[in-house]
């Protein structure tokens, strides 16, 4: 075997470079300070500048998505190499790359919001939360996977493998690469209790970073020492190379092919010979590997561990004794941490993905609540102040857009209109209807909205009707109302019509009606409320009709409609006797 | 050749036991730095107060901006001082003026700059600082920019400024009341107002500037400023809202009056 020390060997540098997490979180927070800079910077300028910060904006997302197809790349190879080491640095840094890499798959899946109200909704906030978590266990993971020594998974142990190793045993020698296996043979070599320990052998140094995988059949086995695979230096071509070979042509990389009668042969990728900078025969490099190999395999099998490590590890002195140690057979508490965690946090992000989709935990929107108005029972010339609730309004969309009560006063008044409610503390919100003369009847709606990225969010309470003195029904005049109906047509307009009756003539005849619409087509799209308004009634006969324009010719004529007409008949007659339908509604939506 | 000193068993235990105290120590320096960092973010800050507001150039040279200092005190790592400034001009140079934050030049002051405005400018601002719980409103500040003519010899006065209801509450729509008199024509009543509202860690604030409009003889009123014609749901209507407003008037000779500043503060409609 071949154990002497080169004066002129390089010292190890355990850790020369960035993880390529490392490099992500040095753009992605070098980017946010650089971004946030020019951003306050453009602000404190009055605004000159903005050109920049669009270029500054659109620079970092280019990086930042460059980077991240750098991160896929990486998390498939640390997969590949999982794969065939079941080491745990790269188990670590495969699953650490997947959680950062998971966001963007979450991202999909929400970017077909249809509602607007769930980009806001409480699932929304676990994804984001979630994304978060993810983002910071997923480059702790790989960070500890790269950096902790122990795993021997950093790029650094790619790159020394035992080729480069045994390279830097040489001293000056020529170059004489050849693509052929190189044989050679072990005489007196111990083949049955090699055999015996060999699996075991090549399982523990795979899982220790020192090998990638090992085929082993009844005349020998095949060990494939580990592989730079050009990831962590930004060598995209070499790291996609080196993913296809893991997957489909391991043969290309370097092997050493030990018999249990003493021939080895070595074969040593072009890669691999490349990285050794000295000028190294080829015979020489494949006799140093297979000594190195062969030599670690010996001592494994008579059961010296520090040996066989040290075998492998090249002409550099080992200070630390913890270096020269394999990792236990069985999976260790990081390894499984790093599981769960993953696990975890994908099925939860997955999960948040999708209902905040689904637009699960989204607040209802605006309700309204706690209608009363003061006084109770209002006589002729009493101020009435009118009161509700407003709840249910989504946080992220700041306060309500509109909160307003259509009311319609009739009888002894007629009075059409819509008032605004004022907040008077903190979801509480009042009017003042005014003052009305006795005998006056009022109808009123409460209507909130709030605009929620883009949509229009509505919500309506019930009709009231309040009295204001006394009004009289149900007399002798036996007055009423039946068959009420409302017709729209493709002008836009609408008819109502009602069949009254009573032994008393009548004084009154109104339809009182409002509503509001949201509409969309090629003619444009827009919505908005009716007019609020009462319109008398034309007999033909008990019948009694009128016709109002509601929309225009090109509104109604729109590909989506949603439209929601109020209407209420009221009437009285001579004798003072009223009655009147409850408020109707009359919906079109397509 | 000198041989390497072999570390030891006592050595590598010793070793150990050394590394986990240092990482103990480790631990240990990071929780007592985040109680610290804990213990300073929740310290209760002073109190919210306004010192003083000061403006230079005084007086103040028409085209030219006026710098605005205000120190004050309060807030704290959480909910940091914010200091701002609103105002309104009369005569020379319209009646708007937007409102806009002071910058802090450290030590309790805040500078920031207003204008520049025309010869003739009334320059009425307010100076507030809030915390986000809490705010406080400076008492008024008027500059003149250049000379404006007042107490000429048309007798131009601002006979009375009534608010009416007095003490209106959310529900109620106040109009302010005017009556003004001069020898000459009177060519404009103009009107403006400020309002300031803060709880539970948010402020707001608005304004507005118009002229009156003119009812009977001498006899003017604003636009209801609260209730249902305020247009929406606002912080402006809601109780504890500070409202502050002013009247000016200008006749035909270019004299002008303006009243000092009036405040009321939205009260409960239940009580």
């Amino acid at each position: 075997m071949l154990m002497s020390e080169s004066k002129g060997a390089p010292r190890l540098r355990r850790r020369p470079r960035l993880s390529p997490v490392g490099w992500f979180l040095v753009l992605m927070l070098g980017g946010y300070v650089l971004v946030t800079a020019v951003l306050y910077w453009v602000m404190a300028s009055s605004g000159q500048g903005l050109s920049l910060i669009f270029g500054v904006f659109l620079l970092y997302d280019f990086a930042l998505y460059v980077v991240y197809f750098w991160l896929a790349v990486y998390c498939l190879l640390e997969f590949q190499l999982w794969r065939r080491m079941r080491n745990e640095g790269h188990l670590l840094q495969f699953l650490g790359s997947l959680l950062i890499l998971a966001p963007i798959s979450w991202a999909l899946i929400t970017s077909g919001l249809s509602s607007a109200s769930s980009m806001f909704s409480l699932a929304r906030v676990a994804l984001t939360v979630i994304e978060f978590f993810a983002l910071v266990a997923g480059a702790s993971m790989a960070l500890y996977g790269y950096y902790h020594r122990r795993f021997h998974a950093s790029d650094v142990d790619l790159y020394r493998n035992v080729v480069v190793r045994s390279g830097e045993k040489i001293g000056l020698l020529t170059d004489g690469y050849s693509s052929r296996a190189y044989q050679t043979r072990y005489e007196g070599f111990p083949g049955d209790a090699v055999r015996a320990r060999a699996d075991e052998y090549a399982t523990r140094f795979q899982r220790g970073g020192f090998l990638l995988f090992h085929r082993m059949d009844a005349t020998g086995v095949t060990l494939y020492p580990i592989t730079y695979t050009g990831v962590g230096g930004f060598r995209l071509i070499t790291a996609f190379a080196h993913v296809y070979r893991l997957w489909r042509q391991p043969d290309r990389l370097t092997w050493v092919r030990v018999d249990w009668t003493g021939d080895v042969q070595v074969h040593i990728s072009p890669e691999d010979y490349a990285r050794i900078k000295r000028p190294v025969a080829h015979h020489v490099l494949c006799a140093g590997v297979a000594d190195a190999i062969a030599g670690s395999l010996l001592a494994y099998a008579r059961g010296d561990e520090a040996q066989a490590v040290q075998s492998l590890l090249g002409p550099e002195p080992v200070r630390r004794p913890e270096d020269l140690q394999l990792p236990l057979p069985r999976r260790t508490a990081a390894g499984w941490v790093a599981l769960g965690l993953a696990a975890i946090l994908l099925v939860a992000g997955t999960g948040a993905a999708f209902s905040a989709d689904l637009g699960l935990g989204a607040p209802p929107g605006p309700s309204i609540q706690g209608v009363y108005w003061r006084p109770a029972n209002p006589v002729g010339g009493q101020p009435i102040d009118l009161f509700a609730n407003l709840t249910g309004l989504n946080p992220f969309y700041g306060p309500v857009d509109n909160f307003g009560v259509t009311v319609w006063a009739y009888y002894n008044a007629s009075v059409y209109g819509a008032r605004y409610l004022a907040n008077i503390e903190g979801d509480q919100y009042g009017v003042r209807l005014g003052s009305f003369p006795n005998g006056t009847e009022i109808t009123f709606v409460l209507q909130a909205s709030q605009m929620a990225g883009g949509t229009e969010i509505y919500s309506t309470s019930p009709a009231y009707v309040l009295d204001v003195g006394t009004v009289h029904r149900g007399g002798a005049s036996q007055l009423s109302i039946q068959g009420a109906s409302l017709e729209l047509d493709s002008l836009g307009g609408a008819t109502f019509g009602a069949w009254i009756n009573a032994s008393a003539a009548l004084e009154t005849t109104e339809v009182l009606f409002s509503g509001y619409c949201t509409y969309s087509g090629s003619q444009g799209s827009g919505g908005g409320g009716l007019q609020i308004a009462g319109v008398n009634l034309t007999a033909s006969g008990a019948h009694y009709r009128s016709y109002a324009p509601l929309l225009t010719s090109s509104v109604i004529a729109s590909e989506h409609l949603h439209l929601v007409v109020w209407y209420k008949f009221v009437v009285r007659d001579v004798l003072w006797n009223t009655a009147s339908t409850p408020l109707l509604t009359f919906e079109v939506s397509r | 050749m000198r041989k390497p000193v072999q570390p030891g068993a006592a050595d590598e235990v010793a070793r150990r036991r050394r590394r986990r105290l240092i990482r103990l120590a480790i631990l240990a320096a990071a929780v007592v730095l985040v109680a610290v960092i804990a213990y300073i973010l929740l310290q209760p800050g002073p109190p919210l107060r306004l010192l003083s507001v000061t403006f230079s150039p005084d007086p103040a040279v028409p085209d030219e901006p006026i710098t605005v200092v205000a120190q004050a005190q309060g807030g704290t790592l959480l909910a940091p001082l914010s200091v701002s400034v609103n105002g309104a001009t009369f005569f020379g140079s319209g009646y708007a003026m937007a409102g806009r934050s002071l910058v802090s030049r450290g030590g309790g002051s805040y500078a920031g700059t207003i204008g520049p405005f025309a010869s003739g400018t009334v320059v009425w601002f307010v100076v507030t600082a809030a915390d986000g719980h809490s705010f406080q409103v400076a008492d008024s500040v008027t500059v003149e920019v250049g000379p404006v003519m007042h107490g000429g010899s048309s007798g131009l006065r601002l006979n009375s400024v009534r608010l009416m209801p007095p003490q209106p509450t959310s529900l109620d729509e106040p109009v302010v009341l005017v009556n003004v008199t001069s020898n000459a024509t009177i060519t404009s009543v103009p009107f403006s107002y400020m309002w300031f509202y803060a709880a539970s860690g948010w402020t707001s604030s608005g304004g507005g500037s118009g002229s009156l409009t003119p009812t009977t003889d001498g006899n003017y009123t604003s636009m209801p400023l609260l209730g249902a014609n305020w247009g929406g749901p606002s912080a402006a209507t809601t109780i504890g809202t500070v409202w502050l407003y002013r009247v000016g008037a200008e006749d035909a000779t270019g004299n002008t009056v303006l009243s000092p500043p009036y405040r009321f503060t939205v009260a409960s409609p239940w009580t």
